[in-house]
């Protein structure tokens, strides 16, 4: 009878502790109060959304309360320092970078089994699952978000047709453009180049159309810039830089400086993700528009026409290997990854997001502009990646100060050298 | 008296607590710094003891020694500019004939006691090529002097500078003014009646009093120009390029956006130990005077 | 005669340029509070608000808990402040009056935390915190304020004591006095404008402390107000008017506490004199 009762004491103390159980199982019985923390955007619609799919995992988790906090945008040195002290939050967003170098720690949770188990990869098209998933060991570690979003080259149709300008579809007519613009007092692009994204995407938007790999290329050390095609769109970039593409301390001018340039009309045109094509349609309504492509190259160059700069991460939402309760925070964080992603393409209409899109209806209409992006996000390929996600850390730091310099007026012969310098270092 | 004062158990009952915190806080995580910089390590991950490698690397680094040049036109510009003026502004207010001390005491210390990120957000507005005061009010004037002031590869550092100078001269001021205060009235009396004028008693007495406070002082904006960091991380990031780049900030960079953070280490060694020699050259300086 | 004058009106007003330079920064603060998103960046970013844009106000109060948050910093502050003073003052009394063999290599020593930038010893010091199992607490930021601001505290204490005459604790000992007790009642009295002022940028150091606080607490029921500040303006990066409403209520308590320790600081200054005199 005691002992009867001892295995019985035993037994149920197993379960709690989710010994016995099957993850699956254990998931849906227990039924105490559990609060998982969640370290994501939560602002303005990315809140709106993170509480959308809040809701969606009460629906499988009732007892289960997501507490949000606002992810800290300082280049991953609170949660890596968290991770030093093994506060994590439960579920939070991590880039590419990031993954690896948690992982590489133990600090988060490897899902490989998971992805096995929930056929997860059913709700993700092919080319998030081809690019996305897997980080440098080859192992699963986050539930993707936001996808794969193209760097567009926005313009403001309205300044372009009101002075007369042909809107630029090569490089030639681009350094037209560029005098025309200078010549009534109107900034040809605004950008925000105190980020590195920006700079290493307005980089990308010259390089991919001599060489298909763009900046990843040079970070891999298969390429140098001192390469003939490289060299021709680094001189391009100096003499369009020289002919003053930009604004007045463009280094030094943050998303909210460049957005509000372009927005007010000061500047012609924009370079950001396709993320800002529903800020672009609220701000310049139908004088809001995009270059099917860059104007970067030669005259009749077809092949390199959807090259695009930006292009797949390994980022999304991961799993911290000190939670509490790793089988519900992992089942949790793909039920809101997926979620939050749906909604994210079907009412937020970011065309990119990482879901299969055959079954999702979009809310409403579709303007002009998306349908644009619509019809030609099939067509694009990327060979590079955005500047801070790539692999080679000392490089990617080494090329965004090298392209800071360039864009305040450092030589083309300058800048080859010392980025062949910085490739030599960091591939060796 | 010397007994009293010499008495062991009461200095350490003084002494002990306070350099017990200080030990557990800070000087013991220096020293996992000192030792880390001996190993490639990422933070996180096991670290590779790899000896003086990360050293050996830094000499070699052209960012370690922009860096290292830019603490040093930082601290000469604080020296130079913000002990300065301070100075100046001191020597204003010790003069018998100033009135309204009180209100220009209380307006001096104000950009001391906003935040590091309202001072800045204030000067980014000022700096703006082109929205900024700077540049509107060179047109105002019809001078042909627009400046991209945070965006020059040579003057952003100087610009930057300027900003710390501007906000904590109050600071230093405070500290040679409370410091001029307590000589006793007598002394600057006793000039006044010989015969001085104002800017004599200012340097043949008030400065040489004041010693201990002025090498306190110069400690302050020494070391505070050789790791200044809020300021550009808020104003240029360490841009354009590196040309804002302090050893403080190459620190960062490698710790968290390179993933080196054993050769982040070795630069914050440098670091420490740049400020200790300079602290120590002070003290001598301050010190040997005092033979004389 | 005349020439003197002048000279003195000439200096007069640079002080006032001077004054007006330092004074105009928290008229732009309290303007940008007021203004629309367009005047502060485009019409108007200097000058007087068109229409006054209270609403703001009301949306800076809205958006973060902030009476908790001020409620953190200043539980935080004061229990930092208190336990500098308590540690500093002892400390910089025996390295400058008292006598023994280690007292310069003891300065020398902790004038190191002057120089430490935080973001070097970040990761050991968040690893530490976890250890002494602080973390998530109050404790997680007063002991480290506490001992990053020694230094400071302890060289401007120590220059006040240095400079008072030795006459003082003499008379003290004939009395009959101990060491502690003339520390406490004869000493620490005299410097009181060297305390005052130590106090306020010691205050002003930990109310405006972001790196630490960011990354050695998590929970929000323990944050400061410059994490609420930080997340609001990353949420609201695009309401600058709300922005600097948030940055006005922030910066209030300083100016506050400024304005009542310049008060003592003064009076102290005058009592001191006196003494001396």
């Amino acid at each position: 009878m005691k002992l009867k009762k001892a295995l019985s004491i035993g037994i149920s103390a197993a379960m709690l502790t989710g010994l016995l159980v099957p993850a699956s199982v254990q998931a849906a019985e227990t039924d105490e109060e559990i609060t998982l923390s969640v370290c994501i955007h939560y602002y303005d619609d990315s809140k709106a959304l993170a509480d959308y799919a809040a809701e969606k995992v009460k629906e499988k988790y009732p007892n289960v309360t997501l507490e949000f906090e606002d992810f800290p945008q300082d280049g991953g040195q609170t949660l890596k320092t968290r991770a030093a002290t093994g506060d994590l939050p439960d579920i939070f967003k991590v880039d590419g970078g990031l993954a690896d170098v948690l992982a590489k720690s133990g600090s988060i949770l490897e899902l490989d089994d998971y992805y096995a188990e929930s056929n997860y990869e059913e709700n993700l098209p092919q080319n998030v699952i081809d690019n996305c998933l897997k980080s440098l060991d080859g192992h699963i570690y986050q539930f993707p978000i936001d996808g794969i979003p193209p760097v567009l080259w926005y313009y403001n149709k309205q300044i372009f047709e009101d002075n007369n300008i042909k809107v630029p579809e090569n490089y030639d007519e681009l350094m037209t453009a560029i005098k025309e613009l200078r010549a009534i007092d109107i900034i040809p692009v605004a950008m925000f180049g105190k980020e590195p994204w920006p700079v290493g995407a307005f980089f990308d938007a010259f390089a991919l159309k001599e060489n298909p790999g763009g900046v990843k290329a040079l970070s891999e050390g298969t390429s140098k810039a001192s390469d003939e095609d490289f060299s021709k769109a680094i001189n391009r970039i100096a003499d369009a830089v020289e002919a003053g593409i930009f604004q007045d301390g463009v280094t030094n001018a943050d998303y909210e400086t460049a957005n509000a340039l372009f927005t007010e009309g000061k500047a012609a045109m924009f370079l950001n993700g396709s993320w800002y094509l529903s800020d672009l349609i609220n701000n310049l309504g139908e004088n809001g528009d995009f270059l099917e492509t860059y104007p970067t190259a030669d005259a009749g160059a077809e092949d390199s026409k959807y090259r695009m700069a930006g292009g797949p991460d390994t980022a999304g939402l991961a799993v911290s290997a000190n939670t509490e309760y790793p089988e519900i925070a992992t089942d949790v964080a793909a039920i809101f990854a997926s979620a939050r992603e749906e909604q994210e393409y079907s009412k937020y209409k970011l065309l990119s997001a990482p879901v299969k899109t055959e079954n999702l209806e979009i809310e409403g209409e579709l303007e002009d502009v998306q349908q644009k992006l619509l019809d030609i996000i099939p067509e694009i390929t990327y060979g590079s990646k955005f500047i801070h996600t790539l692999a080679n850390t000392k490089f990617s730091a080494d090329m965004t100060e090298e392209l800071q310099k360039l864009l305040v007026g450092e030589s083309a012969e300058d800048f080859i050298k010392n980025v062949d310098k910085s490739i030599e270092k960091s591939t060796k | 008296m010397q007994k009293m004062l010499g008495n062991k158990r009461v200095i350490a009952f003084f002494t002990l607590p306070a350099l017990l915190v200080f030990t557990i806080v800070v000087f013991y995580p220096i020293l996992q710094t000192l030792q880390k910089s001996f190993y490639d390590w990422d933070g996180l991950s096991e670290a590779i003891f790899t000896g003086l490698d990360n050293y050996k690397e830094l000499f070699t680094d052209d960012l370690f020694y922009e860096s290292l040049k830019n603490g040093l036109i930082f601290a000469g510009i604080l020296v130079v500019f913000q002990m300065g003026l301070a100075t100046l502004l001191m020597f204003a207010l010790m003069n018998k004939n100033i009135p309204f001390k009180r209100f220009f005491r209380s307006s001096f210390f104000i950009p001391v006691v906003l935040s590091v990120t309202v001072a800045c957000q204030l000067w980014s507005s000022i700096y703006d090529p082109e929205f900024g005061l700077f540049n509107n009010l060179f047109q105002a004037l019809g001078l042909n002097y627009r400046q991209n002031w945070l965006s020059d590869m040579n003057w952003a550092i100087v610009a930057v500078a300027f900003v710390n100078v501007w906000q904590f001269t109050g600071y230093q001021f405070t500290i040679m003014y409370s410091g001029a205060k307590s000589i006793p009235e007598d002394y600057l009396e006793a000039a006044r009646i010989d015969g001085a004028t104002n800017m004599q008693i200012n340097l043949k007495i008030l400065l040489p009093m004041l010693k201990d406070t002025y090498r306190m002082c110069f400690v302050f904006a020494i070391t505070g120009g050789f790791n200044a960091f809020a300021h550009m991380n808020l104003l240029t990031k360490g841009g354009p390029g590196t040309s804002t780049y302090t050893l403080t900030y190459m620190t960062f960079r490698s710790a968290f956006n390179v993933g080196e953070y054993g050769y982040g280490c070795a630069s914050a060694v440098i670091l420490v130990a740049q400020c200790l020699l300079a602290t120590f050259i002070i003290n001598k300086i301050f010190s040997s005077k005092e033979k004389y | 005669m005349s020439a003197k004058k002048t000279k003195k009106y000439v200096l007069i007003a640079l002080l006032i340029l001077f004054s007006v330079i330092c004074i105009y920064p928290l008229l732009y603060l309290l303007f940008y509070s007021l203004k629309t998103n367009n005047e502060i960046f485009f019409t108007n970013p200097f000058g007087l608000p068109m229409e006054p844009q209270f609403d703001n106000y009301v949306r800076a109060f809205n958006a973060f808990d902030l009476i908790l948050y001020f409620k953190n910093s200043i539980l935080v502050t004061f229990a930092s402040v208190a336990g500098i003073l308590v540690l500093a003052l002892p400390f910089s009394y025996a390295t400058t009056r008292m006598t023994w063999r280690f007292k310069n290599a003891a300065v020398f020593y902790i004038t190191m935390g002057l120089f430490i930038p935080i973001q070097v010893i970040i990761i050991p010091l968040a690893i530490l915190v976890k250890n002494m199992h602080l973390a998530n607490t109050y404790f997680a930021l007063i002991i480290p304020y506490i001992a990053f601001n020694m230094a400071f505290t302890a060289m401007v204490l120590s220059t006040s004591f240095r400079a008072l005459p030795k006459e003082m604790e003499e008379s003290a000992f004939l009395d009959g006095a101990g060491v502690c007790k003339t520390f406490l009642h004869i000493m620490v009295p005299l410097i009181k404008p060297a305390v005052a002022t130590s106090l306020i940028f010691a205050f002003l150091n930990i109310w405006n402390e972001y790196t630490l606080a960011s990354i050695l607490i998590s929970k929000t029921e323990v944050k400061t107000l410059p994490i609420g500040l930080s997340a609001f303006v990353g949420q609201h990066s695009t309401d600058w008017g709300a922005m600097g409403a948030c940055f006005v209520i922030s910066s209030i308590p300083t100016i506050l506490m400024y304005l009542i320790f310049s008060e003592q600081v003064e009076k102290a200054l005058t009592i001191g004199g006196a003494v001396k005199g």
